[in-house]
């Protein structure tokens, strides 16, 4: 029974840890600009997502060591450090975009300006990270984003023509008024969105932090199989709000005001006291990842002790570089930049990191010095090479299109 | 650790096969409490007497990583380094084979982290920077030393 | 180097007229979703569907993003009569669309549901304008 309990408060924390501040704002200026004519990439990018996140928590769990460990091993110090400064560099702007998210999503609640609540909400996310134990992190920031299901909630309430919505989704035509060019531009952010880098990282290490055995392997699968799809589902949930409110409407999103406004049109003010808790929890909780993430990577490529499972002082470099980062994401933050640009540009530079930061999770899941018997199987690697090629694609046309449409203008 | 068929062929000596001595290279080093120490950045290799090289030791820090990443990143690493250390002519930090327990994906060895300065005599090439960071930044945060677990 | 350009004052080229009634449209386009919003917001608020917080927050971003979509538009040069047209019309359409916020703004913040309703009114006209002119120029 209370394996039964622990297997369910995996699932919910997946579910509820799956959207962050990249999610919240791509689906909705997706759904308010191309209706649900992309909801396929959000499908290919969660069984993307599924297939290597898999693979990563497998590393964890069999060979009690994270990722970012073998990369140096296996592509050398140069190759490996190349690898290891894009990965940081994009798992920084997307630390840098979910601190903005916290302070909007705030902004919200309180009516006090969004700068003003940076440096607190930075204070308190570097406390969490300094004190508060891994599991009980991960736990309360997940269940507190099931908080999002409101969405799903609000797609039901609003009351669509659900045949309509299936078909507008399986035949995806370019909306008048939006370009081929733009189109694709959006597919390949809300890709990057879906397949979030850091996440590969901090599951892997994250399942070096729980202590992951292989007899959790079984659980980490169930997390991985259930809880994303499902998370991936709210991520749909919120397109197809603002595909049935804003669309209409002719209002593009631009800011995370608007991204919860169908929710006030479906649910009224309880449920947008459920999407406000719901966007502070997914943006603290993905701060704390993504934090905890650059971390991780750095840590792993150069030896350094690292983990919250061992007291700061034994890991003084890798809190140290949590520190650093976390007054940096404050100061970039302060220069007024707006927070939703950042996020936009954090989802497609990971959509061109992908391939760099994705490899190493292949080719780690496939060597028997540190998987004994759990090397990919055929399933996993199949899927592994297939979705590396789209990977790649979607890397190589990312900055092009950037260019062409002038980040999707 | 896991029963891998390409484990690390050592002779009764703690010496290792130059050939399998590459495949010491980048892996983690992991002392006899389970805690991280460092990873291999470079070997050291004693070319004198006859037959084959040697390895004597493994060697870390930047001043090990630099020259064997090389080109323009390499050299930047090693004259920051060399700027930052507090001693007047740093040397990388090292760690002599006897002292390795076991080899499997990582190189465990039979000393706790602490036994390692000991040996060391103070030469700060394996631990500086981490010391550094816990006795000016992190050690003088309150909770620093509280155990998680 | 464009926002540089501007803030020394000087003014952003559209070399032909054909790029110029783009940016037109563009503008047009931009400040419709913004007044939409200022309108939903305030209906929301009306039907009290929506925190004040929320809805103060929602219609202050989308009042400072009008005012800086009229602002870019405001500094490009029309290379032709067409287009001086085009600009006396949309920048009408855009003051207008201001004025409409700003009392949605005040009327919110006051709590004053007759003016909010009229403000409701003046943004629907002000929208539906603007997304004439998006269609027309673009």
């Amino acid at each position: 029974m209370k394996r039964l309990l622990g297997v369910m408060l995996g699932i919910l924390t997946a579910i509820g840890g799956f959207v962050d501040i990249g999610d919240l704002v791509t689906n909705a200026v997706v759904g308010s600009r191309f209706g649900v004519s992309l909801a396929w990439v959000v499908v290919v990018g969660v069984v993307g997502i599924c297939v290597f996140a898999e693979m990563s928590g497998r590393v964890a769990a069999v060979s009690g060591r994270g990722t970012f460990d073998l990369v140096r091993e296996r592509l050398g110090p140069r190759a490996g450090l190349l690898n290891l400064l894009a990965s940081v560099a994009v798992t920084l702007l997307t630390f840098i975009a979910e601190i903005g998210g916290i302070a909007l999503a705030l902004e919200l609640v309180s009516g006090v300006n969004y700068l003003l609540i940076v440096p607190f909400a930075a204070f308190a996310l570097w406390l969490i990270l300094w004190r508060v134990k891994f599991v009980a992190m991960e736990n309360v920031f997940g269940l507190a984003g099931l908080a999002l299901v409101v969405f799903a909630v609000a797609v039901w309430q609003l009351g669509p023509d659900w045949e309509q919505l299936l078909h507008h989704a399986t035949h995806p035509v370019v909306p008048f008024g939006e370009g081929h060019p733009t189109y694709w531009y959006y597919a390949i952010a809300l890709f990057g969105a879906a397949m979030t880098p850091y996440e590969v990282f901090f599951f892997s290490s994250g399942g070096v932090e729980e202590k992951w055995r292989r007899k959790d392997l079984i659980e980490a699968r169930m997390n991985v199989f259930l809880g994303f799809p499902l998370g991936g589902t709210l991520s749909l949930a919120i397109m197809t709000c603002a595909a049935l409110v804003m669309l209409p409407r002719g209002i593009e999103v631009t800011t995370l005001g608007q991204v919860g406004l169908p929710v006030a049109v479906a649910l009224g003010k309880i449920g947008i006291a459920f999407a406000l808790v719901g966007f502070v929890a997914a943006t603290f909780g993905a701060a704390c990842e993504t934090g905890l993430a650059v971390g991780y990577s750095v840590a792993q490529f150069y030896g350094w002790q690292w983990g919250k499972y061992v007291s700061p002082a034994r890991a003084s470099r890798f809190h140290l570089l949590i520190l650093v980062s976390t007054l940096l994401a404050v100061a970039v933050l302060l220069t007024t930049v707006d927070p939703i640009k950042v996020t936009e540009y954090s989802v497609v530079f990971s959509a061109v990191a992908l391939p760099l930061t994705y490899f190493p999770i292949l080719v780690v899941a496939n060597d028997p010095d540190y998987m004994g018997p759990s090397v990919n199987g055929r399933l996993a690697n199949t899927l592994g090479v297939v979705y590396f090629f789209i990977l790649t694609v979607a890397a190589l046309a990312a900055l092009p299109l950037m260019l062409i449409t002038k980040a999707g203008q | 650790m896991s029963d891998s068929p390409d484990r690390v062929p050592r002779k009764a000596t703690g010496e290792v096969s130059y050939d399998a001595a590459l495949r010491l290279l980048d892996r983690q080093v992991i002392d006899s409490d389970g805690a991280f120490v460092c990873n291999v950045d470079d070997l050291e290799v004693d070319v004198s007497g006859t037959g084959p090289p040697r390895i004597t030791a493994l060697l870390t820090g930047p001043a090990a990583l630099g020259p064997r990443t090389g080109g323009f990143i390499g050299r930047w690493m090693v004259a920051t380094w060399r700027r930052l250390a507090p001693d007047q002519d740093p040397r990388p930090g090292r760690i002599d084979l006897h002292l390795i327990a076991d080899i499997d994906s990582a190189i465990h060895l039979a000393v706790p982290r602490r036994r390692l300065a000991e040996l060391a005599d103070g030469d700060k090439g394996i631990d500086g920077f981490e010391q550094w960071a816990r006795s000016v930044v992190i050690g003088r945060i309150p909770g620093a030393r509280h155990d998680p677990e | 180097m464009c926002a540089a350009l501007v803030l020394a004052g000087c003014v952003s080229p559209a070399p032909d007229e054909a790029s110029f009634s783009d940016k037109a449209a563009m503008t047009a386009g931009a400040a419709a979703s913004e007044v939409s919003t200022v309108r939903l917001t305030t209906q929301l608020l009306l039907a009290d569907r929506l925190q004040r917080n929320y809805g103060d927050v929602t219609i202050s971003a989308s009042e400072d993003a009008l005012s800086s979509v009229s602002q870019t538009f405001s500094v490009v040069q029309p290379p032709d009569k067409t287009s001086d047209a085009v600009r006396t019309e949309l920048e009408q359409l855009l003051g207008d669309a201001e004025d409409a916020v700003a009392a949605a703004r005040i009327a919110n913040r006051r709590d004053d549901h007759p003016a909010m309703r009229k403000a409701v009114h003046d943004l629907g006209k002000s929208a539906t304008q603007l997304q004439a002119a998006e269609k027309k120029y673009g």
